[in-house]
């Protein structure tokens, strides 16, 4: 079996196929501290993509609580307990991926969701970890957690879902890296879905195949990013292109916000897929759950998190997310504004680092009148 | 790790000496249990239980798990009985194997359904790979599914209705307009032979040249119907020995080809290359229709000598492998 490199786990590792990176990376960054799981990026999905019969129970793009919701359900526990116990070691993963574990006959070590399964997207909301002593809550903040993961395909660099497919079906686009299911040639098989890590492939009981997360690509391809980025409330989303780490370019949001001051995680690297959905973790976690779902980089991030307002070109940088619906490729931070710029070096947005706001006194002079905000 | 000694390893060597001549592709995945396909002067019946198959000869084909390509899986059908029958312008199969809990729906995403298949080469006479053709001799594979069957007896979305039944909220067709609701449909737009719900017959006619390229094929004349009944799937295919279509597998009255088949257990999880299958080719042979008596053709002699010697050469080559393997040299002998 060939080996190729996986920056996220640093260290080879078995994989059906030669190493061959598409020519540009699709990816987005979520900031897991700003998501409030109001699910509009959800609707936003199932509004322009799912909304036939036969994908009633489908979302693309689903936004669960953690560490207790689950969509399909229990996919994490179920894929913690596949791979079975492991070791980081330093900065390298030192158990088995998935292909590395995959059992005799098949491609990737997986499962099969059962229909029930994708029943219940929104299980566990708001459900917190620990439980609440008598004045607990309010005593130290961080004893009792939970936080949104809004979670959509990752468009992983060594996807499983590719491998699994007898058919030869998915394909992973040179121009943009989205892995795609061909809808003409899939036979709704469903080793994709016993096989991605993630659960991002969906039945539709209607047209009898397999069916997921396209990238939006009639999108990007004209230069704007995804749905459930661009109508994201929380503005907690940018899309852009990720080059693997020894290209890193520092006027890319991507590669500057994942490579440069590694704020932005992977979500499960050790399953060895090199997914391409970043995540900033949630700060109030405690340290093992982070290293479990984002890997051994998760007290860096933390730490550059916390510190946020000391460094203007990040914080610039985080300020464009949800500033356009267009699709950025390079940013630069100057004079208090955070420009966004398309591939050919036009100017697609201005945002200010802080946003202009003034300060008026409880009592208005002119009209004679206390100021306050009960009608 | 395992090592052979030295005389057990010339042993392998003279032994596969020996299999050689029954290598060749043709010998090595040829049975010689193979279906005659009688005529009869009758309409072909496309009822699985009509009468008219009893005066077919049935064989009985063993079947094993799929484990030549990944996914592996299947196993669960042990064997299926097929039969033939010809009229001279139509040519029908029956396939019949015992399954105790049929799965005719599609409709979860954990639920695949029955399904059986029988492969012929494109052209007769030659001898593709058995492993769903090669590139240069594809092979004609029918498909039947139960889950197309009942899409056909009980109109479609049957199974949507029962698997998924609508508590109370309408389902999206019943709210959108018809051309709303089928644009939804991506593998239907996309000509997906699997997403049709108005289908003429259950049986799917594909091409294939090997793993992973099985195709849907633009025609599809094979007509086929499928029952169950006291725990058995029978199920039957028919077509036009002439189909005048590329793709098409050939017949030929008073001929002779090849064929292959493989069965799906939708209970056990089988789908795609997780299934029971049919190793090797069988022959199969379709009568002619009776014809007035001419006169016996002058036989060849062939010569006998060259295969006499053939055969000698090969016991002796026998000898040595035993001699080798199994009688103990001085030096084992002293040791033993
Ligand atoms: S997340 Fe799953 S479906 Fe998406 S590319 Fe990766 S393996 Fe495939
Ligand atoms: S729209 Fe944004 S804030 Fe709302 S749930 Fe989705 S990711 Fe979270």
């Amino acid at each position: 079996m060939p080996k190729v490199w996986n920056w996220q786990i640093n260290r080879e590792m078995d994989f059906p196929y030669e190493e061959s990176r598409p020519k540009r990376q699709f990816a987005a960054v979520f900031d897991t501290n700003k998501c409030i799981a109001c699910q509009t990026c959800t609707i936003a999905c199932k509004t322009t993509w799912t909304s036939g019969r036969g994908q009633e129970h489908m979302f693309w793009n689903n936004v669960e609580t953690k560490p207790y919701g689950f969509y399909p359900l229990g996919w994490d526990v179920r894929l913690m307990k596949l791979l079975g116990f492991h070791q980081w070691e330093g900065e390298t993963y030192g158990g088995e991926t998935v292909f590395e574990s995959a059992p005799q006959g098949t491609q990737a070590n997986g499962y099969l969701p059962e229909d029930q399964d994708w029943a219940h997207p929104n299980i566990g909301e708001d459900e917190p970890c620990g439980s609440v002593e008598q004045g607990q809550a309010f005593g130290t903040p961080h004893d009792v957690w939970n936080f949104y993961l809004p979670r959509i395909c990752n468009h992983c660099t060594y996807a499983a879902c590719i491998t699994a497919c007898p058919r030869g079906a998915i394909y992973k686009r040179e121009e943009d890296g989205v892995v795609l299911i061909d809808q003409e040639r899939c036979r709704g098989y469903g080793e994709c879905m016993k096989a991605c890590p993630y659960k991002k492939v969906l039945p539709n009981s209607v047209t009898r195949t397999s069916e997921k997360c396209i990238g939006c690509y009639p999108l990007i391809e004209q230069g704007y990013q995804t749905r459930c980025v661009t109508t994201c409330i929380g503005r907690i989303r940018l899309n852009g292109w990720i080059s693997p780490p020894d290209q890193a370019d520092p006027e890319k949001p991507m590669d500057y916000i994942v490579h440069v001051k590694k704020l932005a995680l992977p979500l499960y690297p050790q399953a060895g897929l090199e997914p391409n959905i970043y995540y900033i973790p949630p700060v109030h976690v405690p340290g093992r759950y982070l290293k479990q779902m984002f890997g051994p980089g998760y007290k860096e991030a933390v730490e550059v998190y916390e510190t946020l307002e000391e460094d203007q070109q990040l914080l610039g940088c985080l300020t464009l997310f949800g500033s356009t619906d267009k699709w950025i490729d390079r940013f630069r931070v100057a004079g208090g504004y955070a420009y966004g710029y398309s591939e050919d070096g036009r100017e697609l947005v201005r945002s200010p680092l802080r946003e202009p706001s003034e300060i008026r006194p409880f009592y208005d002079e002119k009209h004679q009148a206390y100021r306050h905000n009960t009608p | 790790m395992f090592i052979l000694n030295p005389r057990a390893f010339w042993a392998a060597i003279l032994t596969s000496v020996l299999l050689l001549p029954f290598a060749g592709p043709a010998a090595a995945q040829m049975d010689d249990d193979g279906l005659v396909v009688p005529y009869v002067d009758a309409e072909l019946p496309i009822d699985p239980a009509a009468g008219m198959w009893d005066d077919a000869p049935p064989v009985t084909i063993g079947l094993t798990a799929q484990t030549l390509t990944i996914p592996w899986g299947g196993g669960h059908v042990t064997e299926v009985e097929v039969r033939g029958l010809h009229n001279g312008r139509n040519i029908a199969f029956l396939m019949s194997w015992a399954d105790p809990a049929p799965e005719m729906d599609l409709a979860a995403g954990d639920a695949f359904g029955d399904a059986a298949a029988i492969q012929f080469p494109v052209e007769a006479g030659v001898i593709p790979s058995p492993f769903m053709g090669d590139e240069v001799n594809p092979v004609n594979i029918w498909q039947w599914q139960a889950a197309w069957q009942r899409d056909i007896d009980e109109g479609a979305l049957a199974d949507v209705d029962r698997v998924h039944p609508p508590h109370g909220a309408p389902y999206a067709d019943e709210v959108m307009s018809e051309l709303g609701e089928t644009s939804w449909r991506a593998a239907l737009a996309a000509g997906n032979w699997r997403a049709m719900r108005e289908r003429a017959t259950p049986v799917e006619n594909t091409i294939s040249a090997g793993f992973n390229t099985l195709a849907t094929l633009p025609q599809q004349p094979v007509q086929g119907r499928g029952e169950w009944e006291d725990g058995r799937w029978k199920v039957v295919f028919q077509r036009a020995f002439d189909t005048g279509h590329e793709g098409d597998a050939g017949f030929e009255v008073g001929g002779e080809t090849s064929f292959n088949v493989a069965v799906w257990d939708g209970a056990s999880g089988d789908r795609g290359g997780q299934k029971s299958v049919s190793l090797i080719w069988r022959p199969l042979e379709i009568g002619g229709p009776p014809r007035p008596a001419v006169e016996a053709p002058v036989a060849v002699e062939t010569p006998w000598w060259p295969f006499a010697m053939a055969g000698l050469a090969m016991i002796g080559l026998a000898l040595a492998v035993f001699r080798i393997a199994f009688i103990p040299t001085q030096e084992q002998e002293d040791a033993s």
